[in-house]
């Protein structure tokens, strides 16, 4: 009998889709700048997110235990299964993803993709910007779905009304995080005027978003708290090692530490551009994985049905 | 179409576990899967201590919270209240397993699916009694066809329209079934999570598409 239902390929699917939606909507928000070098944050983004879709999405097919049946739930729609409106959201959101990544591509590339490639529309900026908007809204749905996937269960952890905005939150803090990466990663020319520029302007957004995704794991927390809840559902989270996960690598290194590190008046340089990055990426997974494993430790301790007595 | 229950007797059972081999036998059950479990609980210290028996499975709930999760259309409630599923349409993507107020589903890693009790559709299409109930020589288990138990008669699960029903004797904390009968969290409060990621999204990125278009103003 398997003990954890879901395992890393569930993890690696919310980490994969939220960092797209994410970097989707940072490639959405960084072309509404001028300047080479948030063309290049752009352009890396843009690429990224249909990748890391893509990637999530075969993690998915990955641990289901039918893997070629993944087909049938292109087949069924069912609007009260957050795992439906999922997988419809995410197909949207992928179709949309490849095609505003092609609008990135570099002409002479593109111009050598088959049939399509030298169609008239991939340089109309109106349509691309059209494309990015609805995008945006659809990447947005995507990232709090990942949040409501959980949140809908029966599993106490994880029925908190807080999940869909702190996933959707974390979602927009690793996207930027990992499409700011790889334009540093891609145009080493540039690499001074990406830290001056589009990470000057990150910084601010995340000088918003980094509070607001502090409050939501504090308010996650707080609401296991109020009367009605069951605070023992959380204890197994904040307290002993994975207590020691939770607070010191997601609260402590995944937020605080970058939070404390855009707020600071220090200048930017590209060791500090990386730990700030790498440390949103990096708590961002951790987040996923503590919530997954340790929400599923209740179905090993009270599954009616499954727990063992002779 | 009338709702079809089982009723379990907790006065009656003597813990033989044929109700579990009946099952086993009936419904393709690989090692390793019990759709069916005979389970004991102690109250009370020895000398003075009492032994309560309880056979459970699918609870089959008025309202299911696997039909609403599952997204390749395999799980499904029928007219007579029974919670089928069909394993060919299964993806074994275990989202029911999260979802089930009592965990019930189990993945079966030889069959590739996920496994729960059938209530023997098989069987009781044909006229017959699920192979638990026929096989329980206490009487322990008793199938009404009708869906309608003894008038008076007190069982968890029966305010709530469950189709597994318990007459138990005590309360149902000392059996570990979750009191008060637990409701479909899926259907009933998705709506609320959608909206309370949606609004503090959005506001924060309609926030981040105004700071980008207000810097390039000032730029220009």
């Amino acid at each position: 009998m398997s003990e954890i239902t879901w395992g890393m390929p569930v993890v690696l699917d919310l980490f994969f889709a939220g960092l797209a939606a994410g970097a989707f909507c940072f490639a959405v928000l960084a072309s509404r700048r001028a300047g080479e070098s948030f063309h290049a944050c752009s352009r890396a983004a843009a690429l990224l997110a249909p990748l890391s879709v893509a990637f999530g999405l075969s993690m998915l097919i990955l641990d289901l235990r039918s893997k070629t049946r993944f087909w049938f739930t292109m087949t069924v729609f069912n609007g009260d299964s957050p795992m439906s409106l999922g997988v419809w959201l995410l197909t949207l959101f992928s179709v949309i993803a490849v095609l505003y990544a092609i609008f990135w591509i570099p002409a002479v590339v593109r111009e050598r993709l088959p049939v399509i490639g030298r169609w008239p529309l991939w340089s109309q900026q109106r349509v691309r910007d059209a494309l990015g908007l609805v995008g945006s809204l659809v990447a947005l749905l995507v990232s709090i779905y990942t949040g409501v996937l959980l949140s809908a269960t029966s599993i106490p952890l994880w029925r908190n009304l807080a999940l869909p905005a702190l996933f959707c939150f974390s979602s927009m803090a690793t996207g930027f995080a990992a499409g700011l990466l790889l334009a540093l990663l891609f145009s080493p020319g540039k690499r001074q005027e990406i830290i001056t520029g589009p990470f000057r302007w990150l910084q601010g957004s995340y000088r918003v978003l980094l509070p607001a995704y502090l409050l939501a794991i504090l308010v996650y927390v707080l609401l296991f708290f109020i009367p009605g809840m069951r605070q023992e559902a959380v204890l197994p989270l904040i307290t002993g090692w994975n207590g020691l996960v939770w607070w010191l690598g997601v609260v402590g290194v995944g937020i605080m530490l970058p939070m404390f590190l855009v707020l600071g008046r220090a200048k930017a340089s590209l060791s500090r551009v990386i730990v700030i990055l790498g440390a949103l990426l990096a708590g961002g997974f951790v987040l996923r994985l503590v919530l997954v494993f340790t929400g599923q430790e209740h179905i090993i301790a009270t599954a009616y049905h499954l727990t063992y007595m002779p | 179409m009338s709702e079809r229950l089982i009723l379990f007797d907790g006065k009656k059972c003597i813990r033989c576990h044929s109700c579990e081999v009946g099952c086993q036998l009936e419904n393709d059950a690989p090692p390793g899967i019990q759709l069916r479990r005979v389970k004991s609980h102690i109250k009370g210290r020895f000398p003075d201590g009492d032994e309560h028996f309880i056979s459970t499975a699918c609870f089959h709930c008025d309202d299911p919270a696997c039909v609403s999760s599952c997204p390749a259309g395999a799980l499904s409630r029928r007219a007579d209240g029974v919670v089928e599923h069909r394993r060919e349409r299964c993806i074994g993507c275990g989202y029911c397993i999260q979802s089930c107020p009592f965990h019930v589903p189990q993945v079966s890693p030889a069959q590739h699916t996920m496994r729960k009790c059938s209530f023997c559709t098989q069987r009781i299409d044909n006229n017959k009694e699920p192979a638990c109930v026929a096989k329980c020589p206490s009487g322990a288990l008793t199938y009404y066809p009708d869906g309608k138990i003894p008038i008076g008669s007190v069982a968890y699960g029966k305010a709530e329209r469950l189709h597994m029903m318990y007459a138990l004797r005590g309360k149902p904390g000392e059996y570990q079934l979750p009191d008060p009968v637990p409701l479909n969290t899926v259907k009933g409060q998705q709506v609320w999570k959608w909206i309370g990621g949606l609004v503090p999204g959005a506001f924060v990125l309609a926030w981040l598409w105004k700071n980008a278009f207000c810097e390039e103003e000032t730029h220009e």
